[in-house]
């Protein structure tokens, strides 16, 4: 029987931090989407920015989320790619944030593209947070890069993210 | 390395329809994982969308859901008796819908699943996480999607794929 989870690539931060982690020349052969991220922001702004095919252009994606903080939950919505977060540079040293996004029906070109996401994040027993992402980018284009840009600052040494494409024969 | 997770049945609308039923499911696998990805009604409105199990109609299905939308603001609810179970809405433009069903061949405990909804719609926008439960012991072997209202329907483009996922 044929697996369906196919490990595209795999990328972790070396000495001294990376401002982003790329996933380029994405096979055209899945059906969908998964990239799991481990990260830590080295400051201590804990939102990630996903931009697809590089576009850079915050007009073009929309998010809305829910999230909680272990005292109070929050709705928040914004024109931005900031669809997922890591953990920031005041957590306690070691820690990093978890995250996955699944994104169905990458490669065709007909639809706007939909992604859902998880970030959570747990500094060592005194802080937590917890969101569910939905996203969109505004563009019908085929998915064929993945940029993960810790939004002002740069991923943190050990940060890690692999992104696996998804069969469905 | 042996394979756990599976493909069972896939399948692209090439026209709207209200309702598509997975059936003949193998029991060989422990859980199951129902993707509706490019999701859409047809009208570009609004409709809520749900699933039953072996055809069950009866009052046989509850679920509670938390999420946080454009229209609602940050929300939580209950339904006790439907004759499915609640995914959440489907909006345009396109969302996904995620629902893992755990345990669905054994034949001693009722059936539960949990979902998400993800949808980026002008004045919709919407994120939910759904629990279900179907009040019955048999194994699951089909499962229809449908939209509550026989109107909007499924738009054409979008995709239903399940996977079995073994557990060795």
């Amino acid at each position: 029987m044929a697996a369906t989870h196919i490990l595209i690539q795999t990328v972790t931060v070396g000495v001294g931090g990376a401002a982003s982690i790329e996933f380029s020349s994405i096979p055209q052969t899945y059906k969908d989407l998964l990239f799991v991220v481990s990260g830590r922001a080295t400051t201590d702004n804990p939102t990630l920015q996903v931009y697809f095919n590089n576009d850079t252009n915050a007009g073009n994606y929309r998010f809305r989320t829910i999230d909680g903080d272990g005292t109070s939950v929050a709705n928040n919505a914004n024109t931005q790619p900031w669809l997922m977060r890591v953990t920031p540079s005041s957590a306690t040293a070691g820690i990093f944030g978890n995250g996955t996004m699944y994104i169905p029906d990458y490669s065709g070109s007909s639809y706007q593209k939909s992604t859902s996401a998880d970030s959570v994040t747990e500094n060592n027993g005194t802080t937590g947070f917890v969101a569910y992402h939905s996203g969109l980018w505004l563009s019908t284009a085929a998915i064929t890069s993945i940029k993960l840009d810790p939004y002002g600052t740069d991923f943190a040494q050990y940060s890690s993210a692999s992104l696996y494409g998804i069969k469905n024969t | 390395m042996t394979a756990t997770y599976e493909p069972i049945s896939t399948t692209t609308l090439s026209s709207a329809t209200n309702t598509i039923t997975i059936s003949s499911i193998p029991q060989t696998y422990t859980d199951l994982v129902l993707v509706i990805g490019s999701v859409r009604d047809s009208a570009g409105g609004s409709s809520v969308v749900a699933v039953r199990y072996n055809g069950d109609t009866g009052a046989n299905y509850s679920c509670t859901y938390i999420g946080a939308s454009g229209a609602g603001g940050l929300y939580s609810g209950r339904r006790s008796s439907d004759n499915g179970i609640w995914l959440g809405g489907m909006y345009s433009p396109r969302g996904t819908f995620r629902i893992n069903i755990s345990n669905y061949s054994n034949t001693t405990t009722n059936k539960t699943s949990i979902s998400r909804q993800d949808f980026y719609a002008t004045a919709y926008e919407s994120v939910g996480q759904y629990i279900g439960l179907w009040r019955s012991n048999a194994a699951i072997t089909s499962v229809t999607i449908y939209s509550i209202d026989v109107s909007p329907q499924f738009d054409v483009g979008t995709t239903f794929t399940l996977y079995g996922i073994k557990a060795a």
